[in-house]
């Protein structure tokens, strides 16, 4: 015993306060200054602006998909989920004429799916990816039946539309409102018990479950927040294109999900970051955004973002490897 | 010892040491061709660990194997297979989608046609039924999924999967675990067919009735040491309980006087169908009260129920005589009822948490500013409080409880149970797989707990540990509680003789 407590003693403190995305930050960043210098375009102000804007949209996404990763689920009806809601804030918009009652009508769209979700997968004991992988392809189905020739659009009002054209403070407006997002989400992240309980169900459903946390209320409520963020990023597209093509959304899962995980959430759950979320969406971004500018064929984009995921995984795995090893 | 020709396999000085733990130490074992050896002994003798290294799956740290009388090395299962040693596992081990054939050749499928060689499904057929009326009168479902035949079916599958592959010996751990009553006459009938064969069987068992007039030879392990050999003419139960317990009961534990008070909590009837059946027991203030019982005797799964883990048919919670309603662990916390389950860490811990996540989250709402909003200093203030009372030793709050020892994850565990203020705190196994100073740690602080008027109801398979600090001791078997002692009464050999059923 003597021998433990002067091991333990002798160890070196391993808590420090370390900045968990430091790494993929410094990635971020180099990719920033590489594309400064390859591109004598992309410091522009435009296309900074253009460049928030293009990955506010994933990133929204991205951190409703953190938190479920977190609890250790997926949820891979995101982007149906997406072009849904921005249909039915289209057609209520139309049927109303007012925006307010349209983005409404969106955003529950998505929180009822979400909850779904979040019931089929508690109450009937059904793998999330399974869940997540039908409701996909169900809600992308109706919305494809019901937007029969193609699109929904013809909601094209000034109130609608200033959310993703107008400006503020000379920022897009879909850029601030996902900044207020961010915070609130981290705060709940962060700071609440319910970020706690997700972080413990993730790390281990079975003693959070037996230390009194209601496992399945939260698990329910993280679906309902991902339907949500969907269904956010689906009303702004709308208001952005002014029309909904019934493919709006698809694939956005697996960018929501790249995002997070080179952010640093891990697969496995018990482990998110939202500020990894932003830091990944905005990677996405710039290679988007700098393949455009330097002229490259779109299709590497596919390989570029397979390749990073790689990375920033084995990094993240590498790195915690280490601080296994007290 | 003369030279017998008839040995098949000697197990010379093995010796096999797991990290903090020497599992076996200098055990030889003889095993002559066409016998039954039955290996008995409590839960953590050896048994197991012994088996494993004939069955190649665990490999000696000293010591040697002779087979036929040659030296030989046990790489894995497949060397043993070869080398004639079958092993039929305690846990069940067939495919379940898989038919018996189809299991019983698994991984060595029969081949035909030159080329592309496909699966000749009737020779592997027709082989199965000739295996089967080898030793059966009838054939088996031998064509269905083994998932719709019953456990004896599955147990027989496993059997004759075993026998399918050249063997001179059969290894059975626990393989009546599964079985109801009648079920174990049939399979006692299969034993005593391998051996007219002249295939020699090691049969574990935990049931110590079951040996008498099935095997030749009983061999008694006790804490990774070999104690005694008997044949079963010249034993009876209680000789072999006391064989098996041994050692002189050293008095770690010392029992502090604690005046008991009134009634906390009362469970009658409870019940969860072929799980547990028409538990009734009690804790008073000031009181440790002992479950005892062998391995899936259902003390778990009854502790487990009583904090709503586990569904359950039917039974009643009585809480100073408030009549509760338990459905999940939260209504539990809630009643004042805490519990550290088995298993630390795939239950009681979340080791890739810090100290004071660990430590707040049964009760989170104590540290809530509103019902929402977590005010940080001052849960750190009250895990620093818990890490010092309790002697945590870590080197923050905020260390992982992955990199903490045994001991201090289970610290970490009562900390966050002391901090949702229980009035009856359960133990599942406190103390498994934690050095002999962290235990007595452990001890201190569960007598601390009843001192101030807590009530502690306690699942041990430690016998000494629930002896030396039990006021009462409840005995379970095969889902039932057989029994109760006093302090006074407790005896090693009398908890042991009818946890294994002998009083019946």
């Amino acid at each position: 015993m003597m021998a433990t407590e002067k091991a333990l003693k002798g160890r070196p403190s391993v808590h420090k306060k370390k900045f968990d995305e430091l790494g993929i930050l410094i990635v971020a960043i180099a990719l920033f200054i590489f594309l400064s210098i390859a591109s004598p375009h992309f410091l522009k102000f435009t296309n900074i602006q253009n460049l928030l804007l293009q990955s506010v949209f994933v990133m929204l996404v991205g951190f409703g998909m953190t938190f479920v990763l977190t609890i250790g689920g997926i949820d891979l009806s995101v982007g149906s989920i997406l072009g849904f809601s921005g249909a039915t804030c289209g057609l209520m918009i139309i049927a109303t004429g007012s925006a307010a009652a349209g983005v409404l009508t969106g955003l529950v769209t998505g929180v009822g799916f979400g909850f779904l979700n979040g019931i089929l997968i508690t109450k009937l004991k059904i793998a999330p990816f399974l869940v997540t992988f039908a409701m996909n392809s169900v809600i992308r189905g109706i919305l494809l039946l019901t937007s029969s020739n193609g699109s929904v659009s013809g909601f094209g009002i000034d109130d609608f539309t200033w959310l993703s054209q107008g400006y503020a403070i000379g920022l897009p407006v879909p850029v601030i409102i996902t900044i207020i997002v961010f915070v609130i989400l981290l705060f709940l992240f962060k700071f609440t018990s319910f970020g706690r309980y997700i972080t413990a169900i993730g790390s281990n459903k079975q003693a959070a479950f037996l230390s009194g946390v209601s496992t399945n209320r939260i698990t329910v409520i993280v679906y309902m927040l991902s339907g949500l963020m969907a269904a956010l990023s689906g009303v702004l597209l709308a208001a952005r294109m002014s029309s909904v093509p019934s493919e709006l959304g698809a694939g956005y899962e697996m960018d929501a999900i790249a995002a997070a995980v080179i952010g640093g959430t891990s697969m496995a759950g018990g482990k998110g970051s939202i500020i990894g979320a932003i830091i990944g969406a905005m990677i996405l971004g710039m290679i988007s955004n700098g393949l455009d500018l330097l002229s490259v064929n779109q299709f590497y984009r596919q390989i570029i973002v397979g390749i990073i995921i790689v990375v920033a995984v084995a990094l993240e795995r590498l790195t915690s490897l280490k601080s296994e090893k007290v | 010892m003369s030279q017998n020709s008839n040995v098949f396999v000697e197990m010379n000085g093995i010796t096999k040491i797991f990290p903090g733990v020497k599992a076996l130490d200098d055990v030889s074992l003889t095993v002559r061709r066409g016998e039954v050896l039955a290996l008995v002994g409590e839960n953590g003798a050896g048994k197991s660990t012994l088996m494993k290294i004939l069955s190649g799956l665990y490999h000696p740290d000293e010591g040697e194997i002779k087979i036929d009388g040659k030296a030989v090395h046990i790489t894995d299962p497949k060397r043993a297979q070869e080398l004639g040693i079958s092993t039929i596992f305690q846990e069940p081990s067939l495919a379940p989608h898989l038919t018996a054939v189809q299991n019983i050749y698994l991984g060595r499928e029969l081949t035909r046609g030159k080329g592309i060689r496909t699966l000749d499904e009737k020779r592997m057929l027709q082989e199965t039924q000739d295996l089967y009326s080898k030793f059966f009168s009838t054939l088996g479902d031998v064509q269905v999924p083994v998932s719709e035949l019953g456990a004896l079916k599955n147990r027989v599958i496993e059997i004759v999967k075993a026998l399918s592959i050249q063997c001179s010996l059969v290894i059975m751990d626990e393989p009546t675990a599964a079985l109801a009553e009648h079920e174990r006459e049939v399979l006692f009938d299969f034993v005593k067919m391998l051996k007219e064969q002249n295939i020699a069987v090691i049969y574990i068992t935990h049931h110590l009735r079951e040996l008498f007039g099935l095997v030749d030879r009983i061999v008694v392990m006790r804490d990774g040491q070999y104690v005694a050999e008997v044949t079963s003419e010249e034993t009876d139960v209680d000789d072999l309980v006391s064989k098996m317990v041994g050692r002189q009961i050293t008095n770690y534990v010392v029992k502090e006087t604690v005046p008991i008070g009134e009634e906390i909590l009362n469970v009658t009837n409870l019940t969860r169908k072929g799980v547990i059946e028409d538990i009734a027991l009690h804790v008073r203030k000031g009181e440790i009260v002992g479950l005892a019982g062998l391995a899936g005797a259902g003390r778990t799964e009854t502790v487990r129920a009583i904090v709503g883990a586990d569904p359950i048919d039917s039974g009643e919670v009585v809480m100073e005589g408030k009549k509760l309603h338990i459905k999940t662990p939260q209504d539990a916390i809630d009643a004042g009822i805490g519990m550290l389950p088995e298993n630390r860490k795939l239950q009681g811990a979340l080791i890739d948490m810090d100290v004071k996540d660990n430590i707040t989250l049964a009760n989170l709402d104590e540290v809530l500013a509103g019902n929402f909003v977590l005010k940080k200093p001052k849960e750190d203030k009250i895990a620093k409080e818990y890490v010092e009372r309790l002697g945590v030793k870590t080197p923050s709050i905020f260390q992982k409880v992955r990199s903490l020892s045994g001991g201090n994850q289970q610290k970490v565990i009562l900390a966050k149970w002391l901090f949702t203020n229980p009035k009856v705190l359960i133990f599942d196994e406190p103390t498994q797989g934690i050095d002999i100073g962290a235990k007595h740690e452990i001890y201190n602080l569960i007598a601390d707990f009843v001192k101030n008027g807590g009530g502690i109801l306690l699942v041990s398979s430690e016998l000494p540990e629930l002896m030396g600090l039990a006021d009462r001791i409840y005995v379970m078997h095969e889902g039932r509680i057989v029994h109760e002692f006093t302090h006074e009464e407790a005896t090693e050999e009398n908890i042991t003789l009818y946890a294994s059923g002998g009083h019946e």
